[in-house]
């Protein structure tokens, strides 16, 4: 058995295509964020957030993570934009490992300049950039793809068994995080009374936090087979979640319910970064064959209109 | 083609087999970090686990706790302004959980300066809740001349919660910077003390919510006393005076 999970671990690269989505919804999550608090940029993690030094503090980061803190004026607009531009290389996965460990480590000095303003995906997120870190992700849908398939093969700088094994721990633990959050969070709401009872969706939907539409959707958030609905699907779908991935069908079931939930999430409640990390992290469950046989019925649909 | 790269030295194995052991050992502390209360978990305990997941992990339970929003929050600020010799006057309240809500509506995607305003209230409520009837009644009444210090003894002398002081403190010494800074850029003249107060309203029940909205329902405030005004740094300023002013 040992031997069995050694060969496994040594053998193929896992979850290529899905490693790829991951890392270009991440790099895309990373530069567009940033891009959209371009005009903050000062009050929210520059020198106008040195009031909420307090809480800054409190938690104890390693001191290599200081580098937003120490940047102001036009210093902190370029390590910004640094990590806008790393942000982007991951995405379209240019010197993908080297940008990997850059924007995790420039995120995440960002992140410690105001953990005040970190939302609920930043948590996801670092976690998984750090795993993607050893992973190669940059083997399908990337810049690095098409140059090394260009220029032909390069001589790898460590031993195939050896990455293989980085990159597969890798997706288990990614893999890992992502059954974790889901179970976890399912089993602390079966603690809970209104997610028993089927109305714990109503009660966020009508703060203003949470309900960007509440004017518009009052009536649909007030209907009992709306709210009903949605609360148990939600723990139902993540308490069987690892269940469900077992078998082919259920997992592809399982991905399209656990991806709507979070479109819904995000559009609905206004938290689509947290939605778009999970969609992200969700992606790597997607086998290879099942993107490759995905994307050969795409080419065929197209053969096919193309032809008529 | 799949790739076949069987390692073939005996410490090869040992070193794949040690790294998959790793792994499983940090996705186990990292499982059991996040899961509620159980038996296997307190024989950890939780300041191991603690010591091991915060240094560079700092996953929280929140990432997992799908603790229900049954709450709007406000955060609301108001100065004494002096403008040229006459008497310093104080402004209106200025909302600002409310600005922002209104800078998100009908954005899926906002800022996160919209966060802000209520993650100050959410903290702030939180910490004068814990806070005993009569530590609440030395907040309310406290004065811009009373120092910091001060307010904490007179807060630890009528109650026996120390920490919880230490967090009010905290919220209280943040919450009277942003808002120095805020009323500096938001108003003309000379911003001699300002004022913040933080309210909370709930959700109606979900049986009544064909008859009753949360705007139907009243917040609960909790007032603090006048604050002297905190002195920001230009570069501290500036920033504000770009979001404030816009």
């Amino acid at each position: 058995m040992i031997g069995q999970a050694i060969e496994w671990l040594t053998g193929d690269k896992r979850s290529t295509y899905g490693v790829a989505v991951t890392r270009m919804i991440l790099g895309f999550i990373v530069a567009s964020q940033l891009i959209v608090n371009w005009p903050d940029r000062h009050y929210t993690w520059g020198d106008g957030a040195n009031w909420s030094e307090q809480v800054r503090n409190s938690k104890s980061w390693p001191s290599f993570l200081d580098l937003f803190k120490r940047l102001d004026g036009h210093m902190f607009d370029l390590a910004y934009i640094v990590t806008i531009i790393f942000g982007l290389l991951l995405m379209v996965g240019l010197y993908t490992r080297a940008s990997a460990v850059m924007t995790l480590f420039l995120w995440l000095s960002l992140y410690v300049s105001n953990p005040f303003v970190g939302s609920g995906g930043d948590a996801v997120l670092r976690m998984v950039l750090l795993y993607i870190c050893f992973t190669d992700a940059g083997r399908q849908w990337s810049l690095d793809a098409r140059l090394q398939a260009r220029r032909g093969g390069v001589r790898p700088l460590m031993p195939g068994w050896f990455s293989a094994t980085l990159h597969n721990l890798a997706v288990i633990l990614i893999i890992h995080q992502v059954v974790m959050v889901y179970v976890g969070s399912a089993f602390w709401k079966l603690q809970s009374t209104v997610w028993r009872d089927g109305t714990a969706v109503y009660f966020p939907l009508q703060t203003d936090a949470y309900s960007p539409w509440n004017d518009w959707l009052h009536p649909v958030y007030a209907a009992a087979p709306v709210i009903a609905g949605a609360t148990y699907m939600a723990i139902v779908v993540q308490l069987f979640f690892p269940v469900l991935l077992l078998y082919r069908p259920t997992r592809m079931v399982a991905l399209l319910l656990v991806t709507g939930m979070h479109l819904g999430i995000g559009i609905f409640m206004g938290i689509l970064y947290f939605s778009l990390v999970m969609i992200a992290v969700d992606m790597i469950l997607v086998s290879d064959r099942s993107w490759v046989r995905g994307l050969e019925w795409l080419r065929n649909q197209r053969n096919r209109r193309i032809s008529a | 083609m799949p790739d076949v790269h069987e390692p073939v030295r005996p410490w090869q194995r040992r070193l794949v087999t040690g790294l998959a052991l790793l792994v499983a050992i940090h996705s186990a502390l990292l499982m059991l970090w996040l899961a509620p209360s159980s038996p296997i978990r307190d024989l950890v305990g939780s300041r191991n686990l603690a010591s091991y997941v915060d240094p560079y992990f700092q996953q929280d339970v929140d990432t997992v706790d799908p603790s229900v929003q049954f709450v709007d929050e406000s955060f609301q600020v108001r100065a004494l302004v002096k403008d040229g010799t006459a008497k310093a006057k104080p402004t209106k309240w200025v909302d600002l959980t409310k600005e922002d809500v209104h800078d998100a509506r009908f954005n899926p995607n906002p800022a996160r300066v919209h966060l802000i305003a209520r993650r100050l209230a959410t903290n702030l409520n939180r910490s004068m809740f814990a806070l005993e009837p009569q530590q609440r009644k030395i907040v309310r009444e406290s004065k811009a001349s009373d120092s910091t210090t001060a307010r904490a003894a007179a807060l630890n002398e009528a109650g026996d919660n120390p920490a919880v002081v230490q967090n009010y403190m905290a919220y209280d010494q943040m919450a009277t910077q942003f808002a120095s800074l805020y009323a500096t850029s938001k108003w003309e003249g000379t911003i001699v003390q300002l004022q913040f107060k933080v309210g909370r309203r709930s959700v109606p029940e979900y049986s009544k919510r064909h008859d009753t909205k949360i705007e139907d329902i009243d917040y609960l405030w909790f007032s603090f006393g006048w604050r002297p005004r905190f002195h920001g740094s230009l570069e501290a300023q500036s920033p504000f005076d770009k979001y404030v002013r816009g």
